[in-house]
């Protein structure tokens, strides 16, 4: 009786100094304390057949056995634990960081501020203005009363019956030269609206950028010449340039301004339908009257705006063939910049 | 806009290819979108902006040509002056409104058998996009695509009294118009009235009851001016464009509307046989002056940066007249 407890707990020892992890921990503990097929369990079980006499030393050897057993294991679970705890807490300097998961800017964003930074660098003042504007700023001070027809090509998100979502940037032209005493050079860039269908080559929301130049004696071989220097600047040093007649009430003369087609190089393709020109923006030298309600004097003052797609000019740069892309979020699309 | 080559050269010698005229016409600020060959001819589908209503028509596209290439320019005549004519029939107009009506022309012709129109008519009419329906509304539409002023012809014997009245409506006046659609009209509309309702809305749409059909025998024509505004108000409230609001709320030429009623009435004349049988009415009462411009060559140069000889300015206005 003596010999199978010396024996229980020789085999005891043996076992529990082979343990090195959790696992063999519990394997071990089982192996000595299950319900079902635990060494000391078993042995237990057979105080029954032990004569009585025997019976309380046999249960009291088999008690001290299984309390110093209990106590072993669990001292070595908290040294386990501790050793656990400790490997968690090394710090390899050497391993390479995991990288957060960053945003990266938009393109039509980050074209926005290449852009306005040409002007910036060249001096011109940056007016950020709200994009709900009222009816007097972008219509009536632009030379486009009510009821004037060309209203109709600018379908207009009115709110209440002055105020609406600006339709152009060159609302911010009157801002500015209200705010401003000539010589003035100002850039707006920003989100216009218009009610237009969401299809491959409209949206409803779009981004435009707005120059406008206001010094005596400016001509229209002065906006030629900066338009000329910001489209290869934009687009390539190797583009060419071209003034049609166009029509915008804010200015007289006004132009379309196409670029030689930066898919062909001009000799004509499907992007430029066979023309070899791509129209790019629209642009005039200021009208008298916009320059006269303004409070600027026409007499002696004269000078130019443009206005141009930042959407445009990205499905041309990129090359997208639709301009949804650039606003419904899909981050596979805007990865690709 | 669509404008048939073929119909171009009526006014003009013009050698050149389709492909070249689309360039030049687009360089010239008619920006051409599309060139197509359709009822026998060759068709530019050209984009006029807003400010250039001059050029809705075809002999407004062959005056820019003219000009470019520096060619004579051939006008068709309006034959005999309407208002020779005898007064068999009374044609009486009244404008009780002249500042929403500067000018409004007139003439009865009677004797009119209503029927289709030549082929060449009808080819030019559908080429430029419009449906052929009878000789007298073809040969106004005709007109209106010839010189771009809209006219409107009327059944005389369905106006009531033989005579016009221009006024504003009355809110909760309502009429059909020749679309078939009840328009319900408010003070701020222009109506043309017979003696003593609406029978079209000004500049807009006429009416159904008063619409040209086959036992049409007297046609009253109507050559008007509307004030542009007015024309655009009434149009986008009842949300109703037509080839003459587009032209009116853009401008019309008060000076075209008595070549123009001429010219249709020659054409009646001819292709439907109608005779003239009023006087021409001109209710005019305050004449537009044709305004002079300055323009200093200083000017121009401080303006565009360039030096242009004032040969480049003239010559073109020259040859055309």
């Amino acid at each position: 009786m003596r010999a199978s407890i010396d024996e229980l707990h020789r085999r005891f020892s043996e076992d529990f100094a082979t343990i090195s992890d959790m696992e063999t921990w519990k394997s071990v503990r089982d192996r000595f304390l299950a319900r079902e097929g635990g060494a000391i369990t078993s042995e237990m079980k057979r105080l029954r057949d032990i004569p009585s006499q025997d019976r309380p030393a046999f249960g009291q050897a088999m008690n001290r056995l299984r309390a110093s057993v209990e106590a072993k294991l669990e001292e070595k679970m908290s040294e386990l634990k501790a050793a656990t705890a400790a490997a968690h807490q090394a710090l390899d300097v050497t391993r390479p960081g995991f990288p957060y998961a960053l945003g990266s800017s938009h393109p039509i964003k980050r074209l926005q501020a290449e852009i306005e930074q040409i002007f910036v660098n060249l001096g011109f003042c940056v007016f950020d203005l709200p994009e709900i504007e009222r009816d007097y700023y972008n219509f009536e001070a632009l030379n486009m009363p009510r009821n004037h027809p060309a209203r109709d090509a600018q379908d207009t998100f009115y709110l209440d019956d002055t105020m609406l979502l600006r339709t152009h940037c060159t609302s911010v032209d009157v801002h500015a030269m209200e705010a401003l005493q000539p010589p003035i050079r100002a850039v707006s860039t920003g989100k216009v609206y218009r009610r237009d269908p969401f299809d491959a080559t409209h949206s409803p929301m779009f981004y435009q950028i707005d120059v406008v130049v206001i010094e005596e004696g400016i001509t229209m071989g002065d906006m030629k010449g900066m338009l000329e220097a910001f489209l290869k600047q934009v687009f390539h040093p190797g583009i060419r340039m071209r003034l049609r007649p166009g029509f915008f009430p804010f200015v007289e003369p006004g132009a379309e301004v196409d670029i030689s087609c930066i898919f062909c190089g001009g000799g004509g393709c499907s992007k430029c339908k066979q023309s070899g020109w791509i129209e790019i923006l629209g642009a005039g030298m200021c009208h008298p009257k916009v320059l006269r309600m303004s409070g600027i004097d026409d007499s002696r003052y004269s000078g130019f705006a443009w206005g141009m797609g930042i959407d445009r000019v990205a499905i041309l740069k990129y090359g997208v063939e639709d301009i949804r892309l650039f606003f419904e979020s899909d981050l596979r699309f805007l990865k690709q910049f | 806009m669509k404008i048939s080559i073929e119909w171009l050269r009526e006014y003009l010698e013009l050698p050149e290819t389709p492909q070249k005229l689309k360039d030049d016409l687009s360089m010239i600020g008619l920006l051409v979108e599309g060139v197509e060959d359709a009822y026998g001819t060759t068709v530019l589908e050209v984009e006029v902006t807003s400010n250039r209503p001059d050029c809705l028509s075809h002999i407004g596209v062959a005056r820019e040509l003219a000009a470019l290439y520096r060619r004579p320019l051939r006008l068709p005549g309006a034959g005999r002056p309407p208002g020779l004519a005898s007064d068999r029939i009374p044609c009486a107009v009244e404008v009780r409104d002249p500042e929403l009506c500067p000018r409004y022309t007139a003439l009865v012709l009677d004797g009119v058998r209503v029927g289709e129109s030549p082929d060449w008519m009808q080819r030019r009419l559908l080429a430029a996009g419009m449906r052929p329906l009878n000789t007298v509304v073809d040969i106004t539409n005709y007109v209106l695509l010839e010189t771009g002023h809209p006219l409107h012809a009327f059944d005389y014997d369905v106006l009531r009294g033989g005579r016009i009245v221009v006024a504003r409506a009355h809110s909760g006046q309502r009429m059909r118009t020749l679309d078939g659609v009840e328009r319900e009209l408010d003070e701020s509309m222009l109506l043309v009235n017979d003696g003593e309702g609406p029978v079209a809305i000004a500049g807009v749409m006429g009416g159904m009851e008063s619409e040209i059909s086959s036992s049409t025998g007297r046609v009253l024509l109507e050559s008007a001016y509307f004030q542009p505004a007015s024309v655009r108000r009434t149009s986008k409230k009842l949300g109703l464009s037509t080839e003459a609001s587009y032209r009116f709320e853009r401008g019309a030429d008060w000076d075209n509307t008595v070549p123009s009623i001429g010219r249709a009435c020659r054409l009646i004349e001819e292709l439907a046989g109608g005779r003239l049988a009023s006087s021409l009415q001109d209710v005019y009462p305050v004449r537009k002056e044709p305004v002079s411009i300055t323009l200093r060559q200083s000017s121009a140069a401080a303006m565009i940066g360039v030096r242009a000889e004032v040969r480049r300015f003239q010559s073109p206005k020259k040859r055309s007249r």
